[in-house]
Parts: structure tokens; C-alpha cells; sequence
């Protein structure tokens, strides 16, 4: 590859990505971890489960599902910003997608924990102190994932939540907001076993690689509550806005119902289970 | 586990506020070290008691739960070789000094599961969503978080269409999806998946995007033999309701039979109707469906649910059978067999409005509507990624007759009317990738014969056919035979930039014969002359399109420019008629859409068109269309020019809960002819059409606004529509100005007041007002209120009540009508058995008053409904 070209490409893209992204980081360890949960209280028997990605970098780290991070890198190097809606729409076509929406950077200087996620085209960032987490080490030890590892308690947003971590690798980290730890979260899940997620890899990157998240002008700083009741306002109104039409039967089978019985149907599956319950 | 808490907490109970260690950990040049880990540990011992994490500064401080002697304090960190030390346990100061050391992590890669979601494919498990009372897959596709279902079976993921309804991958029903959806058990379903942007044809993957999402069922065991059956009986009268559908699925074929009956006023017709917007046919050529030439007076049903009016004894047969065939390709014939036999009683009252004088006539119908219908589809299909070939031939007869009894002013008139149709066509699809290109060639042919009578008794319009003098019966033959073809190629090509274009041409042809004879009295005796049409009409169509498209985040430009070539030749060698046009046309088409943001959304287009007339607008000799019109178009071939102009703003909010859009649309048609429609004194009418140049003109404005509440758990929804039309016509020879205005305004509630209890309130009110010659008849409405209320008492039972409520404000007199119905339902959990038991219409209401305005007559009609009726539901499937 000639080197003057490959420079060039690289800052050229650079330039033009680095409208819409900014770099924060470069991550040096790579972890993927697997979240199995229970989406719908109403049927516990249905597991679904999701790989999520750690990047951890000098002073910032990143968790967010591994479908995201694909999407991400996949926007990014066909630079889909600057693409015209129907180019756009066919990378769309082939991209991965996840329930999970968010971004949590985890910032060691500041000692911040910043949640990313987008509604509608904008997204919405808020912080908490990393002192959200009160944790209790207790005794017991055992080996998990390979790790030997010790265990710890604590409790976020509804519920108490059971960690192992490892000593052996020394970083401060974990899954979703854990962190603060003398040792990476090997696993944690919660009382119910509703979301647990396990550690899958970890890795040492060999060149490091660069961290992005949405450029300042496409976020919008909000509370954690203001972002909660705005995404319960928007799933409750895509609910809404797919019901408002002007149905007054259905016929299930040959049987008449009526729309609000099909609705409290629907509503009875939307009951989604979230990790944070408060 | 307990255990362990308790004591831990005595334990740090007792230990605290004995000792904390404080310090700070700095490098060999002496700065600090932050996030260093300093844990704590009993001696000889692996589990930490207690940590800190050193800050900015490298200092830490840690609080001893333990009043062991000693303790061990070790600090380590990442690029840091570990230290420990055993110190004494006493509050003191603890300083490290650390040496950079790299150290080794080990590391891991585990095994992945598999997941459930991969790329743009959802799965969803049958069995964690089924409930108890659920029989076939329908019921559990109607709950799947994000999709809905129609009240027509259409199934909707994130509101819009699916475009494919496959089992097990294959397109069995093509479209017909109901059969399955309603009769498929759920048991037998693994899983039902929902493959999101699908796109059907494989070849365009990724070059034609679609917005629609397809569903795939995913049986339990790849070979499966399945089935429905449901009884229902019920009173007065007699009813039934009867349904078997087997089934059989394996991996090279696949079949679906179903046998159904009832006459409860279901309309089992609904389960084999095609449901998905089939973009492969769509846009291209459509058959042609049966035109009714001749026909019994009808009585306008009303317009609710057909539960409540429809009296019908109707049968449905279906088998549909896919195989696999060598080399990817495979065949699909569908065929389905339908015999329904319809009533229809009531009154009706027509007030005519004419410059100078209403002419009113009243008339009690009874009609006696019979449908057979028997189609037949054969598909072979190639679809890889490659190449793209489908051929689909469709074979259709049906045989329907209609009898009308009817006293018109009290004297009676019978009517019979026979309409059989038969259709051959064949459609062919072939797509090729030439590079980056499209190469699209398209090819219909389509053959139709529909050879109709209709038999008056006693014979009509007296005055014509016998001097005035009464008769026994009028006879009127007609025959339609018609030769279609459509054959196109055309080529997609990207330009970059955000520009595609897509040049296209094409060549129709239409060849159509009409005879038609009329006969009087019972001997059939030949009336002739200008009562007789022999017909032979000719269409060439050819056409050169050019798509130009622009698109980028903010804009989307589309510019068509298409040259038409039409040439007619029309002919009634026996009239000595005949017509000839030539005509080139230009009929060019703009669509602008701008988002100014993501809830705001502007949208307009501009388009000029030209229409011909059919066949049906053009014939030389009388045709007795009814007892009581008798009609002929002699005059030049329908010409119109329409310019149309619109303009949308939508406005979503999600965040809000709120939407809405206001939707504009002007256009202005040049006609080259005045329709006149002459009334006899007997109640009569005659149709003419002649040459006169003219405009009509119309407006309409829509508007709508819904917005959820959260606190509330109500949702409104407001709807607004107006119409202004200002069309010339032609009464009894006068021309004359017609302004009509209509309104349509409505709102919805609903709501839950708890979980067992919710409840949904609607109302709507139409009024429409006309003037001939700035003289206004008098305002007509109609106000529908609806409520209906479900209460859950129990986790099988199931109580529902409906009710609806009609007011009409007619010309001359007002009429209300209410309707209740009660469901009751409980499922045996066990055994999967359901018993239902359906009152519909409680307060016994059997007529149903309704009008119906046209821009020159108005018409009232009294429609005998279905009465009081209780039915009793046994369900289960094997």
C-alpha cells in the first residue's frame, strides 16, 4: 500500500466522520461479554441473549452491545452521514441491530459515568457519579470463566445484583455501569437472574484502536430521570401511534374481538422487564 | 448465603472503628500512582477483606473490618509489579513505592451461544408467547411485541404490510395468508420469525430497498400433518358455523385444505383473499375483473361490519400445494372454490333533483344474489440470487346470477340476471444483472369473455319497446370478449451522487368485441336496430418513459417524463359508427419531499394526465342496464385532461406522543363530454353522453391529530375532512352547474381504567350539501357513535360488550338505531377446548335506515338486518 495514499485516506476520513463523531479515546483491552435476560416478566421461560463489547482505553472506557458496535464501525467507514438517503437505507438493509440502544463510557478522571442513547435521531447523554455503587466484598471465592475469582454485592435502580471479579486482571471495570471493583467483573447478574452477564473474552489489542461516540452537536444533556420518562413517552407513543388506527374488530379465528381487547393483548407482551426497574 | 451476610455484618460491625489504614502509592521518580488497588487480607488467606482504589493523587484509605493482629496489605495495578506487606492492625500510614512492570493478563475467548436476533431477522418462540386460549398461530402473532393485525387478517409489523407470509421459508398461499394465520395450530409452530426490509425478490436485494418486513413460520417438526375444526350452532333461525382445515408440511412440499361453511354472516371469502401488496405484479397489469353489464337493482348494504346485515349461506373450498422442483425452481397451484348465496330485503326511496322538479319513487326489494366462483393458480418460480424468473398463469370462472323481486310504487317487477365471466392470463417476470444494471422484462396476456342477460317481467319502458302498450317480459343479451396484452423491458441504473434514473418502454394492446341484442316478450322476438351493439374496439398503446431521481438527507426529487402514444379504433359496422384518435401525449410527473427535522415533514407533486374511456363509455346501440335505466354512450370516445396538484405536511412526535398532518389537494379535469341522464315520468331513466367541452373542478382538505396521555392512559384522535366539487352536467337536456360540499368530521377515546377493565369511545358525523344552479337542497347527516367495553373478571373468562348508535338526519325525516351485542368466553385450560358463547344485536334492531347523496339524486334506503341471534362455539384442533 503506498503510504502517502493510505495517510491521506486517513485523514480525509478523519475530516469527514469527524462531523459527526469524535474521537475519545484508544481502547487497549477488548472484552465481550454475553447478557442473557428475561424481556417480558410475563413469560420467564424466554431467554434471549446478546453479546456486548467493553473497550477499554487509557481514562474511558465503553460498553455497548456488540450489534451497536457493528452498526457504529459500519456507519463510520461508509461514512453513511454524507450518503444520500437511498445509499443510506442499503447499508441500513445489512446492518446488525440490538434491543439495546445504549452507550455507557466510563471516565476514571471525572469519575463519571455517562449513558448515551438516541431517540428519534437525537441523542440523549446523562451522567451519574461513579458513587452510585456501594459494593460489599464478601469471603467467598471460586473460579468463573476461567478467573479466579471473588465475590461482591451491591444494588442499582431495583435490583441487588451478585459480582465476581478477578484480582488477576487489574482494572477497575465491568459490564453496564460496574465498576470500582480491585478487579474486572468476570460476572454479575441480578437476584432474579433476569439479566447476568458473563465475561466470553478479553483481550490484549495489539495495535490500539481508536474509541468514537456521537459528536457534541447530535447530543442533548439530559437527567437520567428526564431520559427515563422520555423514552417511557416515546415506547409508549410507537406503541400508541401502530394502534391509532381506525379498527373496530379484529377477527381472531372466526371470532369477533375488540380493539381494546387486542391491545391488552399487545400491552401484556410489551411488559418489558427493564434492568433498571427504578 | 444469609449466613454469610449476618455474620459479615457483625463481623464489620464489631471491626469498625478500630483501624483505617490511609497512604499513598507513588512511582520510582516519586508522582503518584492513581487507580492502584489496595486490597486487604487475613494472613495466609486468598479473599480480600476489604479494598480502596487509589485516587488523582495516588492516596487511598481503607477501613479495617477484622481485629486479626496482623493483616496483609497488597497494592497492584495495571503496568505495576504487585507489593505486599504484613502490617499490624492499628490505624496508621502506609506509603508503597511501586516499580513499572508490564504484566501479563491472561486471556480468554469463550464459545459463543447463538443468539436469537441475527442481523435484520427477529425470532420470536411460539411457545413463550402462546397462552392457554390460543388455537391457531394468528392468535399468537397478534401479540408479538411490534405487531398488529387488521380487522381484514392484513398483519402489520411496525405498522406497515408485511410483504410475504411464508411457512417454512416457502410462499405457499401466495398472499393468501388468513388460511394459515386463522387455521395453522399453534402448537404446532416452533417459531415465528420477522425478517426486517425484506426484500422478496433476491436479485434486488440491497438495490431496491423495501420498507416492509416479511414473516416466516418455523414448524416444530419438519414433517407435520395438522389441522382446525370448529362447530358453532345457534338460533333463530337455524344457524351454523363450520370449519376443517388439514394440513401437511414437509421440506419439498407443502398444502393447505380447508373446507368451511356457515350462515352467521361471516364472510369466509375474507380467508382467500390476498392480503400482500404483490410488488412483483403490482404496477405493471392488473386482470381485468368482472364488469357487470346488466344487473337487479341493488340495495346499498350498509356500511358496518357485515356481521350485523349480511344473510348468506355460504360454502369456501381451498387446497393449495407448493412442490420443489430441480435446478431452484418451484411450483404453487392455488385453487379455491367459493358458492355463497346472498339475500338482501328492504325499501327503497329516491328523491331525483332536477332544475325545475323532484321526481320521487319508492320501491320494496327483495334480492337474491348467488356467487360461484371457481380460480385456479399455477406459479413456477425462480428466485436465487442471480436471476429472477416467475411465470404465473391464472385460470378463473365464475358462474353468478342475481334475482330481484320488486314493487315499484306497489307494482311488481322481476328481474333476472345471469353474469358468468371466464379469464385466462398468463404473466411473466424475468430479471438480469448486467454489471451494476437492471435488465427488467415484463409480459401479460390476458383473454376474457362475460356473456350476460338480464330478463325483465313485465317488460319496461313501454313507451320504447310497444307503443305504450304493456308486455310480458324484455330480454337484454349482452357479450364482452376481450384480448390483452402488455409487454415491457426497462433498466435501473445508479449515477452516484444521490441520481438514479430509469428509462423504460412498453407496448399495450387491446382488442375488445361487445354484441348485445334485446328481446321482447317470452318468444324473445328482436327488437333491433339501435337496441343492438356489435362492437369491436381497438386500443395501441405504446409509451417511452424517462425516471430521473434525486435524493439526499433533506430532499427527494423524482421527475417523470413519459411520451405516450395512443391510437383507437372503434367500430359498429351495423350503426355505421364508428371513431378513430390518434394521440400523442405528455404526461409528466413531479414529487418534491422536504424534512425540515425529524418530526417535520413537507411534501408536494404536481402531475398532468390524460384518461381515455373504456369500452363501457363508449357503445352506439341502447342497453338496458337495469329494468329502469336504459342507456347508450353515443358520443366521442371520454378525453380527459387532469391536473392534479397536493401538498402534505406531517408532523410526528414520538416524544410527545403526538402526530398529525394536514393534507391539500387540488385538480381541475378538461372533459371532452356532458353525461345527461333523462327521467321518465314512470320512473324511467335514460342515459346519453354528449360532445361538449367542459371543467370540473375539485378541493379537498384533510386533516388529523391524535396525541396519547401518559398520566391519563387515553388517547385522542381527531379526523377532519372537506370536499368542494363543481361539476356541469346535463338534466334532461339543461345544462347545469353542481356544487356539492361535504364534511366529515370524527374523534376517538380510549382508555384503561385497570387491568380488568378497558373501555373506547368513538364518534363521527358526515353531512353533505348540495346546489344545482345555486339552488340548495336541503343539508343531509349521519352521527355514529361507538363504545364498546371489555371486562376481564377471570384468567379464562372473557366478557365484552358493544354497543353502537346511529343517528341519520335525512331531507325529510330523522331515524336512530342501536345495536348491543355481549360475548362470553371460557377456555377449558386443560383440553384447549373453548366455549363461546356470541348474543349479537340484544335490542332486536332489524332495519336500518341510510342515504345516500349523489350530486343529482338522493337516496334513502331501509336495509332489513340480521335479527336477535344467540350462538354456541365448540373449538379445539388436532
Amino acid at each position: 500500500m503506498n503510504t502517502k495514499l493510505f495517510t491521506f485516506l486517513a485523514l480525509f476520513s478523519t475530516l469527514v466522520y469527524g462531523q459527526r463523531y469524535a474521537q475519545i479515546d484508544k481502547a487497549r483491552y477488548q472484552c465481550l461479554y454475553e447478557l442473557t435476560h428475561k424481556q417480558d416478566t410475563t413469560n420467564l421461560t424466554l431467554k434471549e441473549s446478546e453479546n456486548f463489547t467493553l473497550q477499554i482505553g487509557d481514562s474511558i472506557s465503553v460498553f455497548m452491545s456488540l450489534a451497536e458496535y457493528q452498526k457504529d464501525s459500519l456507519y463510520r467507514v461508509k461514512n453513511v452521514w454524507n450518503l444520500s438517503a437511498g445509499e443510506k437505507m442499503a447499508i441500513a438493509l445489512n446492518a446488525p441491530r440490538s434491543i439495546f440502544e445504549y452507550k455507557i463510557l466510563k471516565n476514571e478522571q471525572s469519575q463519571k459515568i455517562a449513558y448515551h442513547e438516541a431517540l428519534t435521531k437525537t441523542t440523549y447523554v446523562y451522567e451519574e457519579s461513579y458513587k452510585i455503587l456501594k459494593w460489599k466484598i464478601l469471603p467467598d471465592t471460586s473460579t468463573v470463566g476461567g478467573y479466579k475469582c471473588q465475590k461482591a454485592t451491591t444494588y442499582l435502580f431495583g435490583r441487588n445484583y451478585t459480582a465476581w471479579f478477578a484480582p488477576s486482571i487489574p482494572i477497575q471495570d465491568g459490564p453496564y455501569k460496574f465498576g470500582g471493583l480491585p478487579g474486572m467483573i468476570i460476572q454479575i447478574y441480578d437476584s432474579k437472574k433476569h439479566y447476568n452477564f458473563m465475561l466470553v473474552e478479553f483481550r490484549k489489542l495489539k495495535v490500539q484502536k481508536p474509541m468514537f461516540v456521537d459528536a457534541k452537536n447530535f447530543t442533548t444533556k439530559t437527567s437520567r430521570k428526564q431520559f427515563n420518562l422520555l423514552k417511557k413517552r416515546f415506547e409508549d407513543s410507537m406503541f400508541q401511534s401502530s394502534s391509532m388506527d381506525d379498527n373496530i374488530s379484529f377477527s381472531v379465528d372466526g371470532t369477533q374481538i375488540t380493539a381494546q381487547e387486542f391491545e391488552r393483548g399487545v400491552k401484556k407482551m410489551i411488559k418489558l422487564n427493564p434492568i433498571e426497574k427504578n | 448465603m444469609r449466613y454469610w451476610w449476618s455474620c459479615l455484618w457483625l463481623w464489620s460491625c464489631c471491626a469498625f472503628g478500630q483501624s483505617i489504614f490511609t497512604g499513598k502509592v507513588t512511582d520510582a521518580q516519586n508522582t503518584a500512582v492513581a487507580k492502584a488497588n489496595i486490597t486487604l487480607y487475613l494472613p495466609k488467606s486468598t479473599a480480600i477483606l476489604a479494598f480502596a482504589i487509589t485516587d488523582k493523587s495516588g492516596k487511598y484509605t481503607i477501613a479495617i473490618p477484622s481485629n486479626a493482629d496482623s493483616l496483609v496489605l497488597k497494592v497492584y495495578g495495571l503496568g505495576y509489579a504487585a507489593q505486599q506487606r504484613t502490617v499490624a492492625n492499628k490505624s496508621q500510614e502506609i506509603n508503597f513505592s511501586v516499580d513499572v512492570q508490564e504484566i501479563a493478563l491472561k486471556e480468554v475467548v469463550i464459545k459463543q451461544k447463538p443468539i436469537l436476533r441475527i442481523g435484520d431477522t427477529l425470532t420470536y418462540s411460539v411457545n413463550a408467547f402462546k397462552n392457554q386460549s390460543d388455537r391457531a398461530i394468528g392468535d399468537v402473532i397478534r401479540r408479538l411485541p411490534g405487531i398488529e393485525m387488521h380487522p381484514n387478517g392484513t398483519i402489520l409489523y411496525q405498522g406497515k404490510p408485511i410483504n410475504k407470509y411464508y411457512i417454512e421459508g416457502l410462499d405457499l398461499l401466495s398472499g393468501r395468508y388468513s388460511l394459515a394465520n386463522e387455521n395453522l395450530p399453534a402448537e404446532s409452530v416452533s417459531q415465528v420469525e420477522i425478517i426486517e426490509r425484506h426484500q422478496p425478490i433476491r436479485i434486488l436485494d440491497s438495490l431496491v430497498f423495501s420498507e416492509n418486513a416479511a414473516l416466516n413460520i418455523r414448524l416444530k417438526n419438519k414433517i407435520t400433518a395438522t389441522g382446525t375444526a370448529r362447530l358453532g350452532v345457534g338460533a333463530a333461525p337455524l344457524l351454523w358455523d363450520a370449519n376443517v382445515s388439514p394440513m401437511f408440511f414437509s421440506k419439498t412440499e407443502q398444502m393447505i385444505a380447508s373446507y368451511q361453511a356457515n350462515n352467521i354472516g361471516q364472510n369466509a371469502a375474507q380467508q382467500v383473499k390476498i392480503l400482500t401488496i404483490e410488488d412483483v405484479l403490482n404496477g405493471f397489469e392488473k386482470n381485468e375483473s368482472k364488469k357487470s353489464w346488466v344487473g337487479v337493482v341493488p340495495l346499498a348494504p350498509p356500511n358496518f361490519s357485515d356481521t350485523r346485515w349480511l344473510q348468506n349461506n355460504v360454502h369456501l373450498a381451498t387446497v393449495n400445494f407448493l412442490k420443489k422442483l430441480p435446478k431452484n425452481y418451484e411450483m404453487r397451484a392455488n385453487v379455491n372454490f367459493l358458492n355463497d348465496g346472498q339475500q338482501q330485503t328492504g325499501n327503497t326511496r329516491t328523491v331525483n333533483y332536477t332544475p325545475t322538479d323532484t321526481v320521487l319513487f319508492e320501491e320494496q326489494k327483495r334480492n337474491r344474489l348467488f356467487f360461484s366462483a371457481l380460480d385456479a393458480t399455477i406459479t413456477v418460480e425462480k428466485n436465487t440470487p442471480t436471476k429472477y424468473f416467475t411465470n404465473q398463469t391464472l385460470l378463473k370462472g365464475q358462474w353468478d346470477s342475481q334475482m330481484g323481486a320488486l314493487l315499484l310504487n306497489n307494482q311488481p317487477v322481476d328481474q333476472r340476471q345471469r353474469s358468468p365471466f371466464y379469464l385466462f392470463s398468463n404473466h411473466l417476470k424475468d430479471i438480469f444483472k448486467i454489471k451494476r444494471q437492471l435488465l427488467t422484462f415484463q409480459s401479460f396476456v390476458s383473454l376474457q369473455s362475460t356473456p350476460q342477460s338480464l330478463v325483465v317481467t313485465p317488460g319496461p319502458f313501454v313507451g320504447v319497446f310497444n307503443g305504450g302498450r304493456t308486455f310480458d317480459a324484455l330480454e337484454q343479451q349482452v357479450a364482452l370478449r376481450g384480448f390483452f396484452t402488455h409487454q415491457m423491458v426497462s433498466l435501473n441504473k445508479e449515477m452516484g451522487r444521490g441520481f438514479s434514473i430509469m428509462p423504460q418502454i412498453g407496448f399495450q394492446t387491446e382488442h375488445q368485441r361487445l354484441q348485445s341484442q334485446i328481446g321482447r316478450n317470452l318468444t324473445k322476438e328482436r327488437v333491433g336496430g339501435e337496441f343492438e351493439n356489435n362492437l369491436s374496439w381497438q386500443k395501441i398503446h405504446y409509451y417511452v418513459k424517462w425516471q430521473t431521481q434525486y435524493q439526499n438527507q433533506k430532499w427527494r426529487v423524482m421527475l417523470q417524463t413519459p411520451v405516450h402514444f395512443y391510437d383507437f379504433k372503434v367500430q359498429d359496422a351495423p350503426l355505421q359508427r364508428e371513431e378513430n384518435l390518434q394521440q400523442l401525449t405528455f404526461e409528466p410527473r413531479l414529487e418534491v419531499s422536504y424534512e425540515f427535522n425529524p418530526v417535520l415533514k413537507l411534501s408536494g407533486g404536481l402531475h398532468r394526465h390524460n384518461t381515455f374511456g373504456g369500452i363501457d363509455q363508449l357503445f352506439y346501440g341502447y342497453l338496458l342496464r337495469n329494468f329502469r335505466t336504459l342507456e347508450r354512450r353515443n358520443a366521442p370516445l371520454p378525453n380527459n385532461v387532469a391536473t392534479e396538484q397536493t401538498l402534505n405536511l406531517s408532523y410526528q412526535n414520538p416524544v410527545i406522543s403526538m402526530f398529525g398532518y394536514v393534507f391539500y389537494a387540488k385538480s381541475q379535469t378538461k372533459n371532452n363530454l356532458l353525461y345527461d341522464t333523462r327521467l321518465n315520468a314512470n320512473g324511467t331513466t335514460e342515459s346519453f353522453a354528449l360532445a361538449s367541452a367542459n371543467t370540473t373542478h375539485s378541493d379537498m382538505l384533510m386533516a388529523n391529530v391524535g396525541k396519547y396521555f401518559q398520566a391519563l392512559k387515553t388517547s385522542i384522535n381527531l379526523d377532519y375532512e372537506l370536499t368542494l366539487s363543481d361539476n356541469p352536467q346535463l338534466l334532461n337536456g339543461i345544462k347545469v352547474a353542481i356544487k356539492t360540499k361535504s364534511v366529515v368530521y370524527g374523534w376517538r377515546l380510549s382508555g384503561k381504567i385497570s387491568h380488568w377493565l378497558d373501555w373506547e369511545y368513538r364518534y363521527k358525523k358526515m353531512s353533505f350539501e348540495n346546489a344545482i344552479n345555486d339552488r340548495t337542497n336541503a343539508p343531509s347527516s349521519q352521527q355514529t357513535h361507538q363504545l364498546n367495553v371489555g371486562v376481564y373478571p377471570s384468567k379464562n373468562f372473557y366478557l365484552g360488550f358493544k354497543n353502537e348508535f346511529y343517528v341519520n338526519r335525512l331531507t325529510e325525516q330523522s331515524s336512530q338505531a342501536i345495536f348491543s351485542d355481549v360475548v362470553l368466553r371460557y377456555t377449558l385450560p386443560k383440553h384447549r377446548i373453548d366455549f363461546e358463547t356470541v348474543c349479537n344485536n340484544l335490542w332486536n334492531t332489524d332495519r336500518l335506515v341510510t342515504a345516500s347523496v349523489n350530486s343529482f339524486y338522493y337516496v334513502e334506503s331501509t336495509y332489513q338486518l340480521r335479527p336477535l341471534q344467540i350462538i354456541q362455539r365448540v373449538r379445539f384442533s388436532f
